[in-house]
């Protein structure tokens, strides 16, 4: 079923419910419960949450990974029983292909997608251009610093080309300065060609830096308790960091999550 | 971003170099001592009991020109039939057995029962079932060996990062592709190791299985203890030995070459 009218993302009545055994009981935890979402074609969405709220299992559902318990999602307007080809992933830890060289990892996705060789090839020296790492092409990632790890890791996604980007906390293991390096380098890579990215993080500035519209989560069960759009200028800069405006919002959003945070024993 | 790439490379490589060159100083002294130390010991105790590193040369340029030192070829061949067997069984059923919960749990206490089990206990009833010939050495070798092969094997199949996987996935590799793109190469490094590690079982289960029967390099080794000729019997150990460990050390350079990217499961105790 297609509908011409449809966001790039749209997520209907979703729940998912996890058994769990935990000692000698079976828990039943509702990690996600009744999201909707809609997401507008070239739009950049970040989810922020405490740690555990369902947020990289909202983006695996997203992603066709992780079937619901309940609900459904739609890219452009097709329902996501596996991973479809709107979309590619960018995750928590980079997941390279360890016995790959860079280009190569660069290349996996249009391996799989049967993309002929030549072609393949300079599709992905283009992506690892991209990310600055056109140097780098033979190594293997054990070689690589976390920081350009995730550049990989995010060349990868790009290659395939993909209409949404579905990006997992990506910098999260980054020291602050790489962390702030790659920010940038990704709001310039989204300003290029605005694709959909939906970007989890538990960073609130960095949720608000990349972001036209942040969500907030709760946990247990995870759902969105406010939806905020974030109305600075791009392209974004330290300046953008340092606005009245920015701090405000920061403050407000820690607010919303501090709550949450506080009767959650993980963090 | 185009600046080189770790511009201290050379002095990287430079300093890999001055640890090389230390180990091959260390190893001459270690090789020098033991050397001295098997000569004097060997003159103290006489040749009815030992042989010094001098009769043992001898010795072993005795074994080189009677020519009786080419039956280790011979012995070698068969060796490799019964490894190449391992290597042939051993790598599916380790793959199936790490792949499958159901193929591990039918298998794995047969498996475990084997590893623990004298294989040596069982070459009476091996001979019942083989006879002495070629089949039986060839046995011999495969359950010495083939264990090994499937027990790394299988560890390898059960390391692999499910995380790795499920990025597979997500960029639409249909099962096949995540066998061969995904289990295959993350498997390899332990294949090969296992490959190494069975070697070295394979030319104990040689020798024992030639012992046994009385034939080949076993024969000649049976014969020289018995007539006391220890110069020749050493020198032939000493060959075997040396046989092994430059087997051994070849397999590590495969590993290293073959997969580059699993060095610490390919370097020799560092
Ligand atoms: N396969 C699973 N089986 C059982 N429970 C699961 C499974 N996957 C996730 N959960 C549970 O669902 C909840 C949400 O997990 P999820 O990984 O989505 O959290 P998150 O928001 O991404 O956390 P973090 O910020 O730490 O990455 C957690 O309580 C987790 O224990
Ligand atoms: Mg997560």
């Amino acid at each position: 079923m297609h509908r011409t009218d449809a966001g790039a993302v749209e997520i209907s009545n979703l729940s998912i419910v996890f058994s769990q055994r935990i000692g000698k009981v079976q828990q039943r935890v509702a990690a996600l419960e009744n999201i909707n979402l809609t997401i507008a074609d070239g739009a950049f969405v970040s989810i922020v949450g405490p740690s555990g709220c369902g947020k990289s299992t909202l983006l695996r559902i997203t992603g066709g990974l992780v079937a619901p318990s309940d609900g459904e999602v739609r890219l452009y307007g097709t329902q996501v029983l596996s991973p479809r080809v709107e979309s590619a992933m960018v995750f928590q830890h980079h997941n390279l292909f360890p016995w790959r060289t860079t280009l190569r990892n660069v290349e996996f996705g249009l391996e799989m997608a049967n993309v002929p060789s030549a072609e393949r090839r300079e599709r992905a020296k283009h992506y690892l251009d991209l990310v600055g790492l056109t140097s780098f092409a033979d190594y293997y990632p054990h070689q690589l610093s976390g920081g350009m790890q995730q550049r990989v890791g995010l060349a990868r996604a790009l290659a395939v080309e993909p209409k949404i980007l579905l990006m997992d906390e990506p910098f999260g293991a980054l020291d602050a300065q790489t962390r702030f390096l790659l920010q940038e380098e990704l709001s310039r890579i989204w300003v290029q060609d605005r694709k959909t990215v939906l970007f989890i993080t538990h960073d609130i500035e960095e949720a608000l830096f990349l972001a036209d519209r942040v969500l907030v989560m709760s946990s247990r069960p995870g759902r969105f308790i406010e939806d905020i759009n974030v109305p600075f200028d791009r392209p974004r800069s330290d300046h953008t960091r340092g606005l009245a405006q920015f701090g405000e919002m920061k403050e407000h959003i820690w607010q919303l999550l501090k709550p949450s945070a506080a009767g959650s024993e993980l963090i | 971003m185009s600046a080189p790439p770790f511009p201290a490379r050379g002095r990287i490589a430079a300093g890999t170099r001055k640890t090389l060159s230390r180990k091959w100083v260390q190893r001459l002294l270690v090789w020098g001592a033991i050397i001295i130390a098997w000569e004097i010991f060997g003159r103290r105790v006489g040749p009815f009991f030992f042989a010094s590193f001098t009769q043992t040369m001898g010795g072993l340029r005795e074994l080189v020109v009677s020519g009786d030192i080419w039956v280790l070829g011979e012995s070698i061949q068969q060796m490799l039939s019964g490894y190449l067997l391992a290597a042939v069984v051993g790598i599916p059923v380790g793959l199936l057995m790490g792949a499958s919960r159901k193929f591990r749990h039918v298998l794995e206490p047969y498996v475990n029962l084997m590893f623990v089990a004298s294989m040596e206990a069982l070459l009476p009833f091996l001979i019942i079932l083989f006879g002495v010939g070629f089949q039986f050495r060839t046995m011999v070798v495969f359950l010495f060996s083939v264990l090994y092969v499937v027990l790394n094997t299988q560890a390898g199949v059960r390391n692999i990062d499910s995380q790795l996987i499920e990025t597979a996935r997500s960029f639409r590799a249909p099962a096949w592709r995540i066998f061969k793109d995904v289990m295959l190469p993350g498997t390899l490094p332990y294949i090969l190791a296992g490959l190494r590690l069975a070697l070295g079982m394979a030319l104990q289960g040689m020798i024992i299985a030639e012992l046994w029967v009385q034939t080949q390099t076993g024969a000649l080794l049976f014969g020289l203890a018995e007539f006391r000729a220890l110069d020749r019997f050493l020198a032939l150990v000493l060959v075997i030995m040396i046989l092994g460990a430059l087997a051994t050390e070849a397999l590590f350079w495969v590993q290293r070459k073959a997969a580059p990217w699993a060095r610490d499961l390919a370097t020799p105790g560092r």
